[in-house]
């Protein structure tokens, strides 16, 4: 097991395109990270620098206190699930499994018992004869796991190892992993473009977008600290729900609606700004309550315990979710109030930087 | 790949099917039942004008002239020499180079592809001339080497093309994969990428095998020497302007023809061998 | 897969196998090779003269070797250009004129006396003016024979006794000519031969007091072809009018005609003397040999064409080995080689065994003799060839009865014409010489210019991607270092005027050939067969690929027995295409090939293939799928082993059509596998001659079937202009190459899958 350090990591192709700039990541020993964001975000092209798949254009990447820029892959101590499994197709599980222990000459007696632990482990033991083929894509995954799990890397690499697979079984692997992690304790590098799996296996998200990375944090301090806009909307579903409007001493006050001012926070300066209010933060009006807003329900779509009110406030539509299912009929008139102190505002301008 | 797929046969597609081969088949032996008729009939008949498959005056005299009376066997060795140098080296080298065409993006690669490319595209018979000129000057007449040279030239700009476009069939990530495993670029592809493009592997060794089992032009100026003829040399000397021993050729043409038929034989267990099937899901 | 790893010692092996196999036996003896032109049936007799020689001679290897003529000429054309070829050449006296024009021949008179020479028949001793010093003149041929004469060969069931003029030949070959079950096609005619080749027609001209060429011939200028003359016209019309008796067959070329013959359905045949044993000794056949029957209008025998057969000595040959290579020759041309080739009903050049019993007593040989004493030396002028490739389409045409005499006889003579005056054409240096030589170093130096820049990119490069540099660098290495100068060299000539005139003394003239191959006389003939080049190539292609993926598809699927399928349809494939092609020209013939008597037997009616310029067209196309369909099945089966089968699985629970899976997965992934498959093969279709050459018997009827290639390969080595045969086959890889680059860019094949 090692820490693994990114250090003003570039990548640019040759023919101009500038794919990662200038990442800074500590990742801790036993730890699991989870790289996200939006497809083409430069994501992959990290976790392929991490492996050695591609080759930084500058910058330093730690394993431990090694740097490993000039080594090859195979040299890194590091193992690898690939979205499409990669499985190697003219060999059996066993094999498959055994090829890197056997590339690294480990004694054949070691060998068979790490396969056969990590078989164990993932309850693949009957598989072990059997050619990638002849197996579903839910073993073929376990075989890719079980495949780097006999390694014992001192960091796993996961590109996307979820998305080839059907919904209930996503959900299957992704517990299956987390327990994995809980066991080995190792280093993990995870990359997806899926939030759910974002939130809930990682200790700590980076949050990637056009080459950059936008925040590090553990997921809740993603979820309730946003660093901007960007992050504000990537992470959580329904996304956050954004106002443009002004701050005038410490409250905030939508552009060209109708509304009461929402205190955010004497400390924050005048001028424009984007405040952001997640669904559930989101409250329809009680006339005891200080409301915010009035808008006109349009769809309502019942999920079972909670539902999801989509309302109209000028131009622009809001989600709410409620927890109780009859609280309104499309065509309604509603008064919308915020959660106190769970409200995130956001500058006015591109980045939207958070600012309380 | 529809072998055992949930999609089930109708009896029709079925019959269709085997309809289909049958007709083919018919069509492919046709003409060389015709062959072998020829091969069959005493004197020295190429065509007829009755119809029968086989001649009413049939016999194996050219079969065992060929083999008692004409060097047949001497040339069937220096063919299969020639031919098994030609596909070995043949398949390595197109094997190699198609990898680095398919995988590596590097400087001059689209020029390179296609100039090798234009060496097929002169008319062969222009360049006889000067081949000759070549091969006389270089010392090259009466040497294998120098026609396993020029076959494995000839092959390799399809082998290559050919090679390239099996290895872009197979996912990058089971090299990557195989990277990370603790393989060299090198071991990655003999041991992972390699196996996997078997079905092209046995079509360039088809291929190579039969440039040079076959070919007669360049032989004829390299070989000067009967002993070391090849076997379309060695069939090209029944023949004679209007007075060709056709028993012979035929009879020669068709037992040429025996060793790549059988290693078609050996070799299609892979080209249907389907390895790739299942390791990746796009 | 531990083929893998054995595969370099493999190799290695192979490799020391290779050099050892030829190892050549150095045991300092004195190798003199001869190519020769002899029967299959001779060959035993001299080889068995070539030990006694030997055997005389130790420490001296003769080798005989069989050559064709082009590869003959090829030989010495090499002799002359780098001193490498064969030392001596045997053969019939016709192409001698050619050998002496470029300078091939060595003077054999210093090694053979006057009265050595004496002992010859003095046709047999050709003598010709010195390539360096025309005034004088040398021996270049010492003929050992006479032969290639025709005469008629009468199956004595039907002709009791042979006809002795012209007018009861065809008395008796319409008494011959029957159709016993009145079906309306005759089951025998009353007269064969093959009326193909217009060597074949000669002595229906000589019979009517033609000749192929003005006498005496001109002094110092060219042959002038007389073929039009009212001579020509009248043997034209004689065999038109035996055609139009219909006592001949609707076709016959060479193998028709013999096998008409020898299956009784031909009373009577003209062929010569290489083939009368084989009619005279097959079972069952009584066959008997005759002179040709006098003209009966003008007295005058039908005479064909003799050529002594004999052997020249190279320039290949040095002044210390020639006595030794000169003995070689008196050895082979002794009264005892003679006799021994006597057995073969062969006529010998010494005077002395033409009264020898064997000569004597053998009625055959007496016919023989006979006949040479009527024939007419055939011309050894490089002219000859011209004249023929002139005759020869119009006297198809004229068989066909597409021309009538006057016209054909009219056509002879205007292409004759034409063609002597390009054959004796010398083109000199022009002003584009001086401008193709500047525009050269300017392209080579711009060509250096744009390297430098992308030498500068592959430096930098090579860091990143040393691995591929290593793995492509063997295959280039192979690939360009055969083929470079071999192209090169094409690439002067084609700029060049070397042709007979200029062999060895050629220079760049500019663009003549290009200019005269695009806008000269023949340029809209040169368009009109680029246009069937075009339909033949993508006809072909696209049949091999649809037919190939087709059956590959079919194979695929569950069927029983696949694997023995798969065999027997690889065959087409096996099996050499040199005889499958002649098999195919078979089954096309017009009486009695397999294809019509399947489409009477269908009711369908029967076509005349080869005859008729459509047809012959579309029988090649059919022979030449029929070659092809495998390659592509093989491809294309290895091509489907990469679909994921899910892919078909996704698709049938969407319920996909069986059609648009094809469509939609099928096609586009077969498509990286295809795609060098299809360019490639369009290319080798597009310069596929053999079997155009083969099942069209070189462009029949009357030049009409012709792609590019053999159109090239016909117009340039028959009138001997290689500086235009190059500049042709610069723009047919012109062509070629815009093909590929236009279609590679279009499907992307170059691109690496990223």
């Amino acid at each position: 097991m090692a820490s693994v350090r990114l250090r003003n990591l570039n990548k640019i192709y040759p023919d101009g395109f500038h794919a990662v700039k200038d990442v800074n990541v500590d990742i801790a020993d036993g730890e699991f990270v989870v790289l996200v964001g939006p497809s083409g975000c430069g994501k992959s092209t990290t976790l392929r620098m991490i492996a050695g798949l591609e080759e930084p254009s500058s910058g330093d990447l730690l394993i431990g206190d090694r740097r490993v820029n000039d080594l090859e892959p195979g040299e890194r101590d590091i193992a690898m699930v690939f979205q499409n499994y990669a499985l190697y197709p003219h060999m059996t599980v066993r094999q498959n499994m055994e090829f890197g222990l056997k590339m690294r000459r480990t004694p054949k007696a070691e060998i068979t018992a790490r396969v056969n632990e990590a078989a164990e482990m993932l309850s693949i033991t009957h598989l072990l004869d059997r050619r990638p083929k002849e197996m579903s894509g839910g073993q073929r995954q376990r075989v890719a796991l079980g495949r780097a799990i006999v390694r014992y890397p001192a960091a796993f690499l996961f590109d996307e190892p979820l998305s080839n697979l059907d919904a209930k079984l996503r959900v299957q692997m992704r517990t299956e992993i987390a327990g994995l992690h809980q066991r080995l304790r190792a280093t993990m590098v995870y990359v997806t473009h899926d939030q759910v799996e974002a939130m809930t296996l990682g200790d700590r998200l980076v949050l990637m977008r056009d080459g950059v990375v936008q925040q590090i944090a553990p997921p809740l301090e993603v979820y309730h600290k946003p660093a901007n806009r960007f992050v504000a909307t990537f992470i959580g579903s329904p996304a956050m729900n954004l106002f443009e409007g002004a701050i005038h001493n410490g409250a905030f006050r939508l552009k060209d609606i109708a509304s009461s001012p929402v205190p955010v926070g004497s400390e924050l300066a005048d001028g424009t700004a984007v405040l952001g209010v997640r669904p559930e933060d989101l409250v329809l009006g009680a006339p005891d309550h200080q409301n915010f807003v009035t808008g006109v329900v349009q769809v309502v779509e019942l999920l079972g315990h909670e539902a999801l009110l989509h309302v109209k406030i000028g131009s622009q539509l809001v989600v709410v979710r409620s927890a109780a299912l009859n609280s309104a009929e499309p065509g309604a008139t509603v008064a919308l109030a915020v959660r106190e102190g769970r409200v995130h505002v956001f500058a006015g301008d591109e980045v939207g930087r958070r600012l309380n | 790949m529809t072998s055992d797929t949930p999609q089930r046969e109708p009896f029709l597609l079925t019959l269709g099917r085997h309809a289909l081969l049958l007709a083919f088949v018919a069509i492919s032996l046709w003409p060389v039942l015709d062959v072998l008729a020829i091969s069959l009939r005493p004197g020295n008949r190429l065509r007829t004008t009755e119809f029968e498959l086989f001649p009413r005056d049939a016999t194996l005299a050219s079969y065992r002239a060929l083999f008692t009376e004409q060097p047949f066997l001497r040339w069937l060795g220096n063919s299969l020499l020639v031919s098994t140098a030609v596909t070995v080296t043949g398949v390595a080298l197109a094997s190699i180079s198609g990898y680095a065409f398919s995988r590596f993006k590097f400087v001059g690669r689209q020029t390179m592809m296609v100039s090798i490319l234009t060496t097929q595209m002169f008319p062969a018979t222009m360049l006889l001339l000067p081949l000759y000129l070549m091969i006389a000057k270089l010392g090259l007449v009466n040497t294998f080497v120098g026609l396993v040279l020029f076959y494995v030239a000839t092959a390799l700009p399809f082998c290559v093309w050919q090679m390239k476009g099996f290895y872009d069939t197979i996912p990058h990530s089971l090299e990557e994969a195989a990277r990370i495993d603790g393989c060299s670029p090198w071991n990655a592809f003999t041991k992972v990428v390699l196996p996997l493009a078997a079905p092209g592997l046995v079509i360039t060794a088809l291929f190579s095998f039969m440039s040079a089992w076959s070919e007669y032009l360049i032989a004829a100026q390299v070989l000067q020497d009967r002993e070391l003829f090849t076997l379309p040399l060695g069939l090209k000397s029944f023949q004679s302007s209007m007075s060709t021993q056709w028993g012979l050729y035929a009879a020669a043409s068709l037992l040429v023809s025996i060793p790549v038929v059988i290693l078609f034989m050996l070799l299609s267990r892979y080209l249907v061998s389907g390895l790739t099937l299942g390791s990746v899901k796009e | 897969m531990p083929l893998q790893n054995s595969l370099p010692k493999l190799a290695l092996a192979l490799i020391a196998l290779v050099t050892l196999g030829c190892a050549r036996r150095d045991s300092g003896q004195q190798v003199v090779t001869l190519w020769h032109q002899m029967r299959p049936e001779d060959r035993a007799v001299l080889e068995s003269r070539v030990e006694a020689f030997e055997a005389e001679h130790p420490g001296v290897d003769v080798r005989p070797l069989y050559k064709e003529t082009e590869e003959l000429r090829s030989g010495l054309e090499s002799a002359v250009l780098v001193g490498h070829g064969p030392d001596l050449v045997y053969g019939p006296s016709d192409p001698l004129g050619v050998y002496q024009a470029i300078g091939a021949l060595r003077d054999l008179s210093p090694y053979f006396e006057a009265a050595e020479q004496e002992a010859f028949d003095p046709v047999a001793l050709i003598r010709l003016p010195a390539h360096k010093d025309p005034t004088k003149s040398q021996l270049v041929f010492v003929g050992d024979r006479f032969g290639n004469h025709l005469a008629l060969i009468y199956n004595r069931k039907f002709v009791p006794k042979p006809p002795e003029t012209t007018v009861e030949l065809l008395e008796i070959a319409k008494q011959n000519t029957v159709d016993e079950d009145g079906d309306g096609r005759f089951e025998r005619y009353g007269l064969a031969w093959n009326y193909t080749e217009p060597f074949f027609l000669v002595p229906f001209l000589t019979g009517h007091g033609g000749w192929l060429f003005k006498e005496p011939r001109p002094e110092g200028a060219a042959e002038v072809p007389t073929l039009d003359t009212p001579e020509i016209i009248a043997g034209l019309r004689y065999v038109a009018s035996l055609k139009k008796a219909q006592v001949l067959p609707r076709s016959a070329d060479y193998e028709a005609a013999a096998a008409l013959f020898l299956a009784g359905k031909a009373a009577m045949l003209i062929d010569g003397d290489w083939s009368w044993q084989k009619y005279l000794s097959e079972p069952g056949l009584d066959a008997a040999i005759a002179v040709l029957p006098m003209v009966s209008e003008t007295g005058k025998p039908l005479a064909p064409m003799v050529a002594p057969k004999g052997y020249s000595m190279s320039v290949a040959v040095s002044d210390a080995r020639a006595p030794l290579v000169a003995e070689v020759v008196k050895f082979l041309t002794n009264e005892e080689t003679q006799r021994a080739f006597l057995k073969q009903s062969i006529l010998p050049s010494r005077l002395a065994l033409r009264s020898d019993p064997a000569v004597v007593d053998d009625p055959t040989m007496q016919v023989s003799l006979a006949q040479v004493e009527r024939g007419r030396l055939m011309p050894t002028a490089t002219e000859q060839r011209a004249v023929w490739d002139a005759m020869r389409p119009h006297y198809q045409a004229l068989m066909a009865g597409e021309m009538t005499p006057e016209a054909a006889a009219a056509a002879m003579q205007r292409d004759a014409v034409s063609k002597i005056a390009t054959l004796t054409s010398r083109v000199e240096p022009d002003a584009t010489a001086g401008l193709v030589k500047l525009l050269g170093g300017v392209l080579l130096a711009g060509l250096v210019y744009v390297n430098r820049r992308t030498l500068v990119d592959f430096a930098r490069d090579w860091r990143r991607n040393r691995f591929a540099y290593i793995l492509v660098l063997p295959a280039l290495a192979v690939i360009f270092l055969t083929v470079i100068f071999p192209l090169a060299y094409n690439v002067l000539l084609s700029f060049s005027n070397m042709s007979l005139q200029n062999f060895r003394d050629w220079q760049i003239v500019g663009l003549h050939n290009y200019v005269s191959l695009l806008t000269g006389g023949e340029s809209s003939r040169f368009w009109n067969v680029f246009g069937k080049t075009l339909l033949w190539t993508v006809i072909n292609v696209s049949l091999h690929v649809a037919i190939g993926v087709l059956l590959a598809i079919t194979l695929n699927g569950p069927v029983r027995g696949k694997s023995l399928y798969r065999i027997l349809l690889i065959i087409p494939w096996a099996v050499p295409a040199y005889i499958t092609a002649l098999t195919w020209r078979g089954m096309f013939d017009d009486q009695f090939g397999a294809v019509n008597h399947l489409l009477a037997s269908w009711g369908i009616g029967t076509i005349n293939w080869l005859t008729q310029e459509g047809p012959a067209f579309a029988a090649c196309i059919i022979a030449n799928v029929w070659l092809g369909f495998p390659f592509m099945m093989m491809i294309a089966l290895g091509g489907l082993q990469g679909i994921p089968k899910e892919l078909y699985e996704a698709a049938a629970i969407d319920r996909v059509s069986r059609w648009n899976q094809f469509w939609h997965i099928t096609l586009p992934m077969l498509k990286p596998v295809l795609l060098p498959a299809i360019t490639l093969g369009a290319v080798w279709t597009f310069n596929n001659l053999n079997v155009v050459w083969l099942v069209s018997n070189g462009g029949e009827p009357s030049d009409k079937t012709h792609i590019l290639v053999s159109y090239v390969y016909k117009a340039v080595f028959n009138l001997y202009q290689y500086g235009y045969g190059a500049a042709l086959s610069m723009v047919i890889f012109a062509m070629l190459l815009t093909f590929s680059v236009l279609f590679l860019g279009r499907t992307k094949a170059t691109e690496a899958v990223a």
